[in-house]
C-alpha cells in the first residue's frame, strides 16, 4: 500500500513523536530530583495526537493547549531547548522563566500557550479562529482539550460560539480516560464526547489516538474543511497517558498493571514503527538513527538547562505591561 | 558526582508540596541486582505512599535510610553501582555527595524592588495631546501646573521627574529654589487665601532637613541623655594659640580644643565608642566629628585619627571639611563612622548649651564661648579666660564617674598645654 | 464646540477608530441586535445602551459580531483574537457579568504578557456598563472596578464625562495592553463639549476639575458629578477644594493626589463601590502612607454601604453616595 506521506514527512512525524516521548521520559527522571520547580504534567503516550494534528499546520495556524502542553508545543515547532529551559525556570527559557511548564508558549509559532485553567483554552481558540476567518487566508485554530475539559462550561460556550460564527476552529479532545483522578466513565455523563460536540451543530469524529495514521487522516479532513470556510469540527481521539495526572501522582485510581499493559498495546511509537517497517515505507535503521539523534538533542537540552542561570531579580516586575 | 558506574538514588519530589519522605519498606537487599524501573523502596509522605523506581540498573551497594527514617527531598537514600566497584570508592561517593536543596525559597530581600512605574516602557501612542494642550508642550501634573502659574515659572525650563517623566510639584519647587539661590526675584510665596489664615512663609522640609529632624528626635527620645558641666581654664591654651599664630600657623581656639579632646579621649575609650544597642564598640583611634552649620542644616564631618595629628593639621582639615560641608560636597564616608562629636557655638557668644548625641556615638561635647571671667586662684580673685563645656552622655553605657573622669582629664589637658 | 452625550461620544470613538484600523472588531451580546430574528431587521438595538449603533451597517458582520449569551466565550474570544493580531473591543452588557467571565479576564488576558515572558501582546478592550441608581437590582448595578484594579496586567478606566469618555476609549483601543473600560449607565445621556475628531487622553493622568486650598476631593466615575455640585456650593462659603478625577484607577495618578494633599492636608474620596477593599480605601491608604505628614485630619472615604444594591427606590437612593454625604464628609475633615 502506498504511504499517505512522503518518506521525508514520515521521518519528520516520527522524529516529532520520538522527541516528545524522550522529552517527557527524561523529565520524569529529572523532576524526581527536585531540581524542577512546580507542577508538571507529562504527555507521554499521547504523541500521535499532537503530531497527527500539527503535521497539517504551519506557523500561521494557531493552537491552544492544556496543562499537559509539552507535546503540543513540540509538535507545533517550538524550540526544544527553549522549552526545557523554561520548564527549569531559566532566564533563557521560552518565556524567560516566568511561565513554566503550565504556561509555555511561543506566539511566533502560533502556539498560544499551555493553559493551567481546564477549559481556559477553547474560548481563546475561537478568538484566534475569528482572526483567521477575517484574514481570509485559510488558516485554522486548534483547541486541544482532554476528556476532563469537556465538562467545563467554557468548552460548551466555545463550541457553540464557533458554530454560530462559523469560524475555522477544530476542537481536538484527547480522551485518555481520566480527568485528574476520576475516570471518564464516571465523569462524562453521556459517555459520548463526540456526540456532545455534534449536538452543538458541528461534525464530530472519533479515532484511535494510538494510531498516527488514523489521527493524521481524520484531522486532515476536518482541517481542510475548515480551511475551505465550512466551519468548525471536533475530533475525539482515544488514547492513554503513561504517567500520572501530575508528576508525583501515585495513580491509585489505576489498576496496577494498566500502564504496563498500555505501554505494550497502546504505544503509538511502537505502532508507528511496526506499521512503517511492515509496509516498507521506512527502514528500522532509519528509525533507529532518528532515535539516537533525538536522545542527543534531549541530552543537550537538559545539560543546557542545568547550567543555565535563573532570571535576575530585576526581571520580577518587568513585562507586566507594555507601558504603564 | 555520579558516573556511569556509580548511581545515586535520592529521595524524590512527588508533587509540588513534598519536602520530605519517610521510608516504609525496602524491596531489595544489599548486594542484590536491581533493574532500571524496579520498585526499589516504598516512601510515605504527608499525602501518599508510593514506590521509588530505580533510576538505573546495578547492584544495591548502600542503603542510607532504614524503615521509619525521614529524609528531605534530594537526600541520598541508596547507592547502586556496577558490581566490581570498590567499597572505598562507594564510601568516597557517599561522603562527597551534595544533596540538592528543593526547599521552597524564602522571600527575597529584594533591595532592587522598583516601583511598577518603571516597568519597561514603550512610548505610548498619543496622537494629539490631551485637554487642548499645545503640541510639544511638556507634560505636567495639574497641581504642578497650577504652582508654576502662581510662581510665574516657565515650564519649558523645568525638568520632569514625576510620573512617567511628567513635571511634578516637587520639580517646580526645586526649580523655583534654584532661581532664588541665583538671586532672581524671590518667588511669590504668599498664598492669596480667601477667608482662611495662612502662615507668612511656608518652607517644605528638604529631604536632608527631614532626615536631620528625624534623627535628632530619635536620639533625644531614645537615649537617656544626662549632662555634666565643667569650666575649662583657657589661659595656657590661649597663650599657645597666640604663639602659634605669631609663628605663622593659622589655628583657632577650637582647633586647640579639638586636639585636647582627642588626646583626653585616648585615655577614656569608653567615651570614644559606638553603641549598637547590644554591644559597646570601643575604638583605639579617635575619629572626631566636628559640628558645622550649613545652609541646609547641621552636618558633622569627621577628622580621622584626631589624636594622632598635630594641631596645625587638625586646623587645616577642619577648615577644608567645613568649606566643603557648606558647599554640600562631603562624601558619605566623611560623615559616617565618627566616635565622638564636638559642637562649638562659642562664636555666637553662647556661654553654655547642651548638645544632642549623634547615635551610635555615646557622648557629645558642647563648647561655649571663651570669656574673661572673675576666677579665684590661690585664694585671690583674678581675671581668667574660661570656657564652659557641657558633656552629654548616654547613661545606658556611660556612667557619671566615667564621664566626670573624662572631663577631669580634659580640664587637666587644657590647663597643662605647653606654650612651646 | 458641539454638545454630545456620553453615549454618543463613545459611539463616535468606535466609528473613528474602526474606520482607521481594520483590525479592530467589536463583539458582544446584541451589539447590533436582530440576528436570527423574524423581522429580518438587523441592528435592532445597536447595543443595549446604543453605544455600538451604526457599526454593523458600516463595517459588516465580520467585524461587528453579535454573540450568543456566553460571557466566557466572548471575553475568551477577545483574548484569543488579540493574541492572534486583532484589536477586539468586547462588551460585557453589565459589569456584574464579570462573574461568568472572570477566568478569561484575570487568569488569561491579564497574564499573557507576563507568563509568556514579554513576548506577546493582548490589545483587547472590554467595555462594561456599571452603576446603580436605575432600579436594576443587585446583579445589574455594581461598580466593581476595584476587583480588576487589583489585578496586575490589567488597566482600568472609569470616565466621568463625555469628553473624557471619547478620548479615553480611543486611548484604550490604541493601547496594547488589556483595558477594562467602565461606563456608568446613568452617565450615558449626560452631555458635554466633545470635539469631532479623534483625540486621546493618556492613562494615569488625573484631571483637576476645581482648585482650592482646604480639602482634596477625589471622585470616581459618576461621583464626579455629585462632587462638582458640592464643591461649587461650598466654595461660596469659603471652603475651597481641589477636585480630582483620576480617570483611570490602574494606573492611578497618585502623584497628583499626593501633591494636592501636600497643599490642603485633607482628603475625601468619593466612590460608589462597597467600602471594603474599594479604590477609595486604596487611595486613603496610599495617602496615609505616603502623605501622612501633610495630613491635618484623617482621610475620609464616602462609599456605598457594605450591602448589595437594593431594589426599592428609597433604599437605592440611600445606597448611592449623594451630595449630602459628600458635603458632610468635607465638613467633617475641616473640623480635623
Amino acid at each position: 500500500m502506498a504511504s499517505p506521506l512522503s518518506a521525508e514527512r514520515l521521518q519528520r512525524a516520527y522524529r516529532q513523536m520520538k522527541t516528545i516521548r524522550e522529552f517527557e521520559e527524561r523529565l520524569h527522571v529529572e523532576i524526581a530530583t527536585g531540581e524542577i520547580p512546580g507542577f508538571t504534567h507529562l504527555y507521554a503516550g499521547q504523541e500521535a495526537v499532537a503530531v497527527g494534528v500539527c503535521e497539517h499546520l504551519d506557523d500561521a495556524d494557531y493552537i491552544v493547549s492544556t496543562h499537559r502542553g509539552h507535546g503540543h508545543c513540540i509538535a507545533k515547532g517550538c524550540d526544544v531547548q527553549g522549552m526545557m529551559l523554561e520548564i527549569y525556570g531559566r532566564a533563557d527559557g521560552l518565556c524567560k522563566g516566568k511561565g513554566g511548564s503550565m504556561h509555555i508558549a511561543d506566539v511566533t509559532k502560533g502556539m498560544l500557550g499551555a493553559n493551567a485553567i481546564v477549559g481556559g483554552g477553547p474560548p481563546l481558540a475561537v478568538g484566534a479562529a475569528i482572526a483567521c476567518r477575517n484574514r481570509g487566508r485559510g488558516n485554522v485554530s486548534i483547541a486541544f482539550g482532554g476528556d476532563g475539559s469537556c465538562n467545563q462550561g467554557t468548552v460548551f460556550e466555545a463550541m457553540n460560539m464557533a458554530v454560530v460564527l462559523k469560524v475555522p476552529a477544530i476542537f481536538v479532545i484527547e480522551d485518555n480516560g481520566y480527568s485528574e483522578h476520576t475516570g471518564k466513565d464516571y465523569a462524562v455523563g453521556s459517555k459520548d464526547i463526540a456526540g456532545r460536540a455534534r449536538a452543538f451543530g458541528m461534525p464530530a469524529e472519533r479515532c484511535d489516538g494510538s494510531d498516527f495514521f488514523a489521527v493524521y487522516e481524520a484531522a486532515g479532513r476536518l482541517i481542510e474543511r475548515a480551511r475551505r470556510g465550512e466551519g468548525p469540527a471536533t475530533l475525539e481521539a482515544t488514547i492513554t497517558r503513561f504517567y500520572g495526572h501530575f508528576e508525583g501522582d501515585p495513580q491509585l485510581y489505576r489498576a496496577k498493571d494498566e500502564v504496563k499493559r498500555q505501554r505494550e498495546t497502546m504505544d503509538c511509537l511502537k505502532n508507528f514503527r511496526e506499521r512503517v517497517t511492515a509496509e516498507g515505507w521506512l527502514s528500522a535503521a532509519a528509525l533507529d538513527a532518528i532515535d539516537e539523534q533525538v536522545l542527543t538533542v534531549i541530552e543537550a537540552a537538559v545539560a543546557a538547562a542545568k547550567s543555565s542561570p535563573p532570571p535576575a531579580e530585576s526581571e520580577l516586575e518587568t513585562d507586566v505591561y507594555i507601558s504603564y | 558526582m555520579s558516573t556511569e558506574r556509580i548511581r545515586p538514588v535520592t529521595m524524590p519530589k512527588w508533587g509540588i508540596e513534598m519536602q520530605e519522605g519517610t521510608v516504609t519498606a525496602w524491596q531489595f537487599e544489599l548486594g542484590r541486582h536491581v533493574d532500571k524501573g524496579d520498585a526499589l523502596l516504598d516512601v510515605e509522605t504527608e499525602k501518599i505512599v508510593n514506590s521509588v523506581e530505580s533510576p538505573a540498573s546495578g547492584t544495591l551497594r548502600r542503603m542510607l535510610a532504614g524503615t521509619g527514617d525521614t529524609l528531605p527531598v534530594g537526600a541520598l537514600v541508596a547507592v547502586l553501582s556496577e558490581p566490581d566497584v570498590a567499597d572505598a570508592e562507594i564510601d568516597a561517593f557517599v561522603r562527597d555527595f551534595k544533596p540538592f536543596d528543593a526547599s521552597f525559597a524564602e522571600g527575597s530581600t529584594a533591595a532592587a524592588m522598583t516601583p511598577s512605574a518603571s516597568a519597561a516602557p514603550a512610548a505610548l501612542a498619543a496622537d494629539t495631546a490631551a485637554d487642548g494642550a499645545a503640541e510639544g508642550e511638556a507634560r505636567v501634573s495639574p497641581i504642578a501646573r497650577r504652582l508654576a502659574e502662581k510662581l510665574g515659572i516657565d515650564l519649558s525650563h523645568v525638568t520632569g521627574t514625576g510620573r512617567n517623566g511628567r513635571i511634578s510639584k516637587e520639580d517646580v519647587e526645586a526649580y523655583a529654589a534654584t532661581l532664588q539661590h541665583a538671586g532672581s526675584p524671590p518667588a511669590a510665596s504668599a498664598v492669596a487665601a480667601t477667608g482662611a489664615a495662612e502662615p507668612m512663609k511656608r518652607e517644605r522640609l528638604t529631604s536632608m532637613r527631614s532626615t536631620i529632624a528625624r534623627r535628632l528626635s530619635e536620639s533625644k527620645r531614645d537615649l537617656p541623655h544626662y549632662r555634666l558641666v565643667a569650666d575649662l581654664d583657657m589661659d595656657a591654651l590661649a597663650n599657645k594659640r597666640a604663639a602659634m599664630v605669631a609663628a605663622g600657623e593659622s589655628v583657632s581656639i577650637n582647633d586647640l580644643l579639638l586636639h585636647a579632646v582627642a588626646t583626653a579621649l585616648r585615655q577614656h575609650p569608653r567615651l570614644n565608642a559606638q553603641f549598637t544597642g547590644e554591644e559597646l564598640l570601643q575604638f583605639e583611634q579617635v575619629d572626631l566629628a566636628v559640628a558645622v552649620a550649613t545652609p541646609g542644616g547641621l552636618v558633622t564631618p569627621i577628622v580621622r585619627n584626631a589624636a594622632g595629628l598635630p594641631v596645625g593639621q587638625i586646623a587645616v582639615l577642619v577648615r577644608e571639611l567645613a568649606e566643603r560641608a557648606r558647599a554640600g560636597k562631603l562624601a558619605r564616608d566623611e560623615i559616617t563612622g565618627g566616635t565622638f562629636t564636638v559642637s562649638n557655638l562659642g562664636m555666637f557668644g553662647v556661654r553654655q548649651f547642651d548638645a544632642i548625641i549623634n547615635p551610635p556615638q555615646v557622648a557629645i561635647l558642647a563648647i561655649g564661648a571663651m570669656e574673661e571671667r572673675p576666677v579665684v586662684r590661690h585664694g585671690a580673685l583674678a581675671v581668667g579666660r574660661v570656657v564652659t563645656v557641657t558633656l552629654s552622655s548616654d547613661h545606658r553605657v556611660v556612667d557619671g564617674a566615667d564621664a566626670a573622669a573624662f572631663l577631669a582629664t580634659l580640664r587637666a589637658t587644657v590647663a597643662g598645654v605647653a606654650a612651646g | 464646540m458641539p454638545q454630545k452625550s456620553f453615549r454618543d461620544a463613545l459611539n463616535e470613538a468606535l466609528h473613528l477608530e474602526m474606520e482607521r484600523d481594520g483590525s479592530i472588531i467589536v463583539l458582544g451580546e446584541d451589539v447590533s441586535g436582530g440576528a436570527g430574528g423574524t423581522s429580518g431587521q438587523r441592528e435592532a438595538s445597536g447595543g443595549i445602551f446604543g453605544v455600538t449603533r451604526g457599526l454593523l451597517p458600516k463595517f459588516g458582520a465580520d467585524r461587528v459580531i453579535d454573540t450568543p449569551i456566553s460571557e466566557s466565550a466572548i471575553i475568551g474570544a477577545a483574548g484569543g483574537a488579540a493574541l492572534a493580531g486583532l484589536r477586539p473591543v468586547a462588551e460585557l452588557m453589565f459589569a456584574d457579568f464579570v462573574g461568568v467571565s472572570m477566568d478569561q479576564i484575570f487568569n488569561q488576558m491579564a497574564k499573557f504578557r507576563y507568563m509568556f515572558g514579554g513576548k506577546t501582546r493582548c490589545p483587547a478592550v472590554v467595555r462594561l456598563a456599571m452603576g446603580a441608581g436605575m432600579n436594576m437590582g443587585a446583579q445589574h448595578s455594581q461598580s466593581i472596578y476595584a476587583l480588576l484594579t487589583a489585578v496586575p496586567g490589567l488597566k482600568v478606566v472609569v470616565p466621568s464625562n463625555a469628553y473624557d469618555a471619547k478620548g479615553l476609549l480611543i486611548q484604550a483601543i490604541r493601547d496594547d495592553d488589556p483595558v477594562m473600560f467602565f461606563e456608568h449607565k446613568a452617565l450615558y445621556p449626560r452631555k458635554g463639549e466633545v470635539p469631532d475628531g479623534a483625540y486621546t487622553i493618556p492613562f494615569g493622568e488625573a484631571n483637576l476639575l476645581r482648585e482650592g486650598e482646604h480639602v482634596t476631593v477625589v471622585a470616581i466615575g459618576r461621583m464626579v458629578v455629585f462632587a462638582e455640585k458640592v464643591v461649587d456650593t461650598l466654595s461660596k462659603e469659603g471652603i475651597t477644594c481641589d477636585l480630582i478625577d483620576p480617570r483611570t484607577t490602574s494606573p492611578l495618578d497618585d502623584e497628583t493626589i499626593l501633591e494636592s494633599v501636600e497643599n490642603t492636608g485633607r482628603l475625601v474620596v468619593v466612590d460608589e463601590s462597597n467600602p471594603r477593599c474599594s479604590v477609595a480605601a486604596d487611595i486613603c491608604a496610599i495617602v496615609a502612607e505616603k502623605g501622612f505628614h501633610s495630613l491635618k485630619a484623617a482621610p475620609r472615604a464616602v462609599t456605598a454601604p457594605h450591602c448589595p444594591v437594593p431594589f426599592a427606590r428609597e433604599l437605592e437612593r440611600a445606597y448611592v453616595p449623594g451630595p449630602a454625604r459628600i458635603e458632610a464628609a468635607i465638613r467633617a475633615v475641616m473640623k480635623g
